[in-house]
């Protein structure tokens, strides 16, 4: 599904952000991404749904080498790779209905698919009872699966997540974790950068973990291990990092409703 | 892609940013209002330029001969190879044509006797540049009384409206220049406004000419509204003003017909600023984004 051929990707043609990274992918593999901040985690995610080039070698996405890709097909590459990201990039004057069904609406899907897909997916992320709130309505986690739920809605080959739970609490981070095994057992791939030990660590799904660009362990069903507790306290990753603190598996039965803090633009790692 | 879509998301576009979409369909409507103008002009310096003259632009005044005499000299002129054409006016004709002249001055026609007015010849050249050399001949004929030559007013007139017309295209083409700048400043600022949900378009594999189209469609609209405005002035401006000039010999009537096709033309003008000015403004975007 996924295979990098001795990627790198220079910034500015000094800041090294991926070196020499090789690594297959299969179809309906779970994995996590780890590694601290400036590691290189979003700058793969961003390469493989072609947000940005490679400095060096070849990215094969669904049969493409997307390194090579012209940009006017980019669009079709992405109509197969679904995206979810830390600060969600919801249309704040859209109902959650409106911002699901926006993404099939702009790869000009007809309406009737529309008003068919989008239900059964907002129901799937378990939001079916408030598709006509708007984002702001919403709480942190909701919000994520309204995200998920556009990523998913075009029933994309492959699911990458920069950061899902960022911004959210442990509680809710479980929740959204779930939504996404949920997706993955569909068949889905899911590809999901993280900083967060208790996800990983409970999951035990492969995790390849990078370290100042390098791929240093591609381990099948890992935990995240790599950097000591204290080199990620001193992550500067975003106000809304949130320390593992073994609640993993402690599922509330009522999601609670959080202020859902968000601080979109200064979460972003480079 | 539906039509409904596009135009939906460009009409957004220009609620949004009201009065930069004013100023830049102002831009339009003042550098193609000029140009239309100017169109007008030249065409009405040229239609009573042509009419006055007829292609004739020297005219010899003959001295009191008999028609023999007249007629001799007349084809004389006509054998001429510089000469396209000498036409004998005979002393009955030039009395029609001072009384028609002179319709509204009784008095004065009342005043003169027809047999007083002089036959002439007028003559129509193959090549105006033998205009000198041909008065000069024409003057040496015997049975001439005097040369005049026609082509001083006409070459004014011309002259004048050649200037109004260079003039007015010129200032057209660079207030044009502004229009597509400001036509592409208000879809700038369109495509500003909407970020965050082309960025999200982008994410979810929006074509790019999905994205680009209803600020495309944006940019035309607001040429076209300018170009049809200005059509619209141009017209009634014409109408209720120039056409009801009294210049004298200058005739300021044009038909209805070249008022339309060049109005036409002027609206495609205002298409195809439109087009370049939100193309430049996408172009500055595309650039920015991948």
């Amino acid at each position: 599904m996924i295979r990098l051929q001795g990627v790198s990707k220079v910034y500015d043609g000094s800041t090294v952000a991926i070196r020499d990274a090789t690594a297959g992918i299969q179809k309906g593999e779970f994995i996590f991404l780890v590694g601290p901040s400036g590691s290189g985690k979003s700058t793969l995610i961003r390469l493989l749904m072609r947000e940005e080039k490679p400095t060096d070698g070849e990215i094969w996405v669904a049969g493409r080498n997307i390194a090579e890709l012209p940009d006017w097909k980019v669009p079709y590459l992405r109509r197969s790779v679904g995206t979810v990201f830390q600060d969600f990039k919801l249309l704040p004057n859209k109902t959650v209905f409106q911002n699901v069904a926006f993404a099939l609406e702009v790869i000009g899907r007809p309406r009737g698919m529309v008003v068919q897909q989008v239900p059964k997916v907002l129901k799937l992320v378990g939001l079916a009872s408030k598709a006509e709130r708007l984002p702001r309505q919403l709480s942190g986690g909701e919000q994520q699966r309204v995200s998920i739920a556009r990523a998913f809605v075009n029933r994309p080959l492959i699911l990458l997540a920069d950061e899902p739970t960022g911004n959210l609490d442990p509680a809710t981070s479980v929740g959204i974790m779930r939504l996404l095994d949920r997706i993955n057992r569909t068949g889905t791939t899911v590809v999901m950068a993280t900083h967060d030990h208790a996800i990983v660590d409970a999951m035990r799904r492969r995790v390849i973990q990078l370290e100042r660009g390098r791929i240093v362990r591609d381990e099948p069903r890992g935990v995240y291990e790599g950097p000591s507790p204290a080199t990620a306290a001193t992550d500067l990753d975003g106000p809304a990092f949130v320390e593992s603190n073994g609640q993993q598996g402690a599922e509330p039965v009522v999601e609670p409703v959080e202020d859902a803090v968000v601080a979109p633009g200064d979460a972003d790692e480079g | 892609m539906r039509a409904e879509y596009v135009v939906g998301e460009a009409a957004t576009n220009l609620r949004r940013n009201v009065l930069l979409v004013l100023g830049a369909i102002l831009a339009v409507f003042v550098s193609l209002f000029m140009t239309y103008m100017a169109l007008v002009v030249n065409e009405v310096g040229r239609n009573s330029a042509a009419r006055w003259q007829e292609g004739i632009t020297i005219i010899a005044w003959l001295d009191d001969g008999d028609l023999a005499g007249h007629t001799l000299i007349t084809n004389e002129v006509n054998s001429w190879e510089e000469v396209e054409r000498a036409l004998y006016v005979g002393k009955a004709e030039a009395w029609q044509e001072f009384q028609a002249m002179f319709a509204d001055n009784p008095a004065l026609v009342e005043e003169v006797d027809p047999a007083a007015m002089p036959a002439s010849v007028r003559v129509e050249l193959t090549d105006n540049e033998t205009h000198t050399a041909v008065v000069a001949r024409l003057g040496s004929i015997g049975g001439v009384d005097g040369v005049v030559e026609a082509s001083d007013a006409v070459e004014d007139t011309l002259e004048a409206s050649r200037l109004l017309n260079t003039g007015g295209i010129v200032l057209g083409v660079a207030l044009g220049l502004s229009a597509v700048v400001m036509i592409s400043n208000t879809v700038r600022m369109a495509i500003y406004a909407r970020r965050e949900e082309i960025s999200i378009m982008k994410l979810v594999g929006a074509s790019n000419w999905f994205v680009r189209t209803p600020f495309l469609v944006e940019g035309l609209i607001e040429g076209l509204v300018g170009g049809a405005l200005a059509v619209l002035a141009g017209w009634f401006g014409y109408r209720w003003f120039i056409s009801n000039l009294d210049l004298g010999i200058i005739d300021t009537q044009v038909p209805d017909s070249f008022l339309l096709s060049r109005g036409l033309i002027v609206l495609a003008f205002g298409a195809v600023a439109g087009a370049v000015g939100s193309l430049v403004g996408l172009r500055r975007y595309l650039q920015e984004s991948r």
